[in-house]
């Protein structure tokens, strides 16, 4: 599988998520949505596979990268890198996982990568997007409007530890399944959902908290 | 599941919805990993003699424009006492000038391994404005110093050389290349 690898590459041994429980079987699920491209990297036309991936879920991953890095420049770069990275490694995809969770393991390394490189740079996360913008206190009791909550929420994902944060957004933003999700953070299904029931509820008092309005 | 929650999930869902890659990333992406010649096949027979001539450059090297990478690579002290080639044992100093707020040093060896990486694995020497990576030159084979420049974040080096190359050809990356040869 090619967390695996990436794991190994990655030099993250200690991430509890990554290294897995061991002995866990295997998922079952059905045909991968993206047999296509599966049968373009098969017939080894890389170029081709890598274009539809692009095309595919350039978008998603890209989205993915934003919501994760907060920095639009880095998110660029490492969404390039990401695709530059996929078509390199397309020849050992083992269909082990679908190739939608097989590319987001890519993401996620990268994006853990950039994080981690702009940590011990000392560079600062860019407040373009009002993550950190102080929000009006409104009437207690209030209902968030839609704009407030968005706001809110990016702010207090961004309290939220990066697994819980990563797993919340490519679950909800991604609309991953846990068995998906599984397969990337090598966790079983179930502890995955008792995380992100967790997770929920935090982020709704962080959020309630800093509004002092209802979600 | 409360009617909140289905309200965040809502939310979570829409995130970054405004978001779009910038225009012509994919073209972007197909021109990196388009097959390039290699650039530096036949370095390892780099006649020493052009390699001293380099030396000697360096020392003549004045700085071009201060805001421009260049990457420079010195016999420390040591090692220019012996005159004439690199030989095992010597000390090279990689001098990095100029670039943006981000700069590394990475080299390898033989066109493969990463033997040494400044700030990822090692802390770089600064001097002057200057990045500064010391190393000693051990192993007879050939030596790639690629000097790193970006206004983001630079990645960390995953160890191999080809799959580091693509990093220095990411959008925004300026880099420079210096082989030394020790036979």
């Amino acid at each position: 599988m090619y967390m695996e690898s990436a794991n190994a590459r990655s030099s993250r041994g200690d991430d509890p998520e990554l290294v897995g429980s061991g002995g866990e079987s295997e998922v079952p699920r059905g045909e991968d949505p993206d047999r296509d491209i599966v049968r373009l990297i098969n017939r080894g036309d890389r170029t081709a596979a890598l274009t539809a991936l692009m095309q595919r879920h350039g978008v998603a991953v890209y989205r993915y990268c934003r919501e994760e890095l907060h920095d639009r420049t880095l998110a660029d770069d490492v969404h390039q890198q990401i695709f530059i990275q996929a078509h390199r490694d397309l020849l050992r995809f083992a269909a082990r996982s679908t190739l939608r969770t097989w590319l987001f393991a890519i993401a996620r390394h990268r994006v853990l990568d950039a994080a981690k490189s702009r940590r011990r740079a000392q560079a600062h996360i860019e407040d373009d997007d009002t993550a950190d913008a102080v929000d009006p206190t409104p009437p207690p009791g209030d209902q968030l409007d839609e704009a407030r909550l968005r706001r809110a929420l990016i702010t207090c994902l961004h309290r939220l530890g990066e697994h819980a944060r990563s797993v919340l957004v490519l679950r909800y933003q991604q609309g991953m399944t846990f068995e998906e999700l599984a397969d990337l953070y090598r966790a079983k299904p179930g502890t995955l959902q008792a995380r992100v029931m967790r997770a929920l509820p935090a982020l709704r008092r962080c959020i309630e908290t800093r509004t002092g309005a209802r979600v | 599941m409360t009617g909140a929650d289905d309200r965040l999930i809502r939310a979570l869902a829409q995130l970054g919805a405004e978001h779009e890659p910038p225009p012509g990333w994919e073209r972007r992406v197909l021109a990196a990993i388009e097959p390039r010649p290699r650039p530096h096949r036949g370095w390892f027979a780099i006649p020493l003699a052009a390699l001293a001539a380099a030396l000697v450059l360096v020392v003549l090297w004045t700085p071009p424009r201060p805001d421009a990478l260049s990457l420079a690579i010195e016999r420390s002290a040591s090692a220019a006492r012996t005159r004439g080639d690199v030989v095992g044992g010597d000390r090279i100093r990689a001098v990095v000038r100029g670039g943006a707020d981000h700069r590394a040093i990475w080299v390898y060896r033989d066109g493969r391994d990463l033997i040494a990486a400044c700030p990822a694995r090692l802390a770089c020497e600064r001097a002057g404005g200057a990045l500064i990576l010391e190393l000693t030159l051990d192993r007879v084979g050939s030596y790639r110093v690629v000097a790193l420049s970006s206004a983001a974040a630079l990645p960390a080096p995953s160890g191999a050389y080809d799959a580091d190359l693509a990093a220095t050809m990411a959008p925004g990356v300026v880099s420079e290349i210096h082989d030394v040869e020790l036979q």
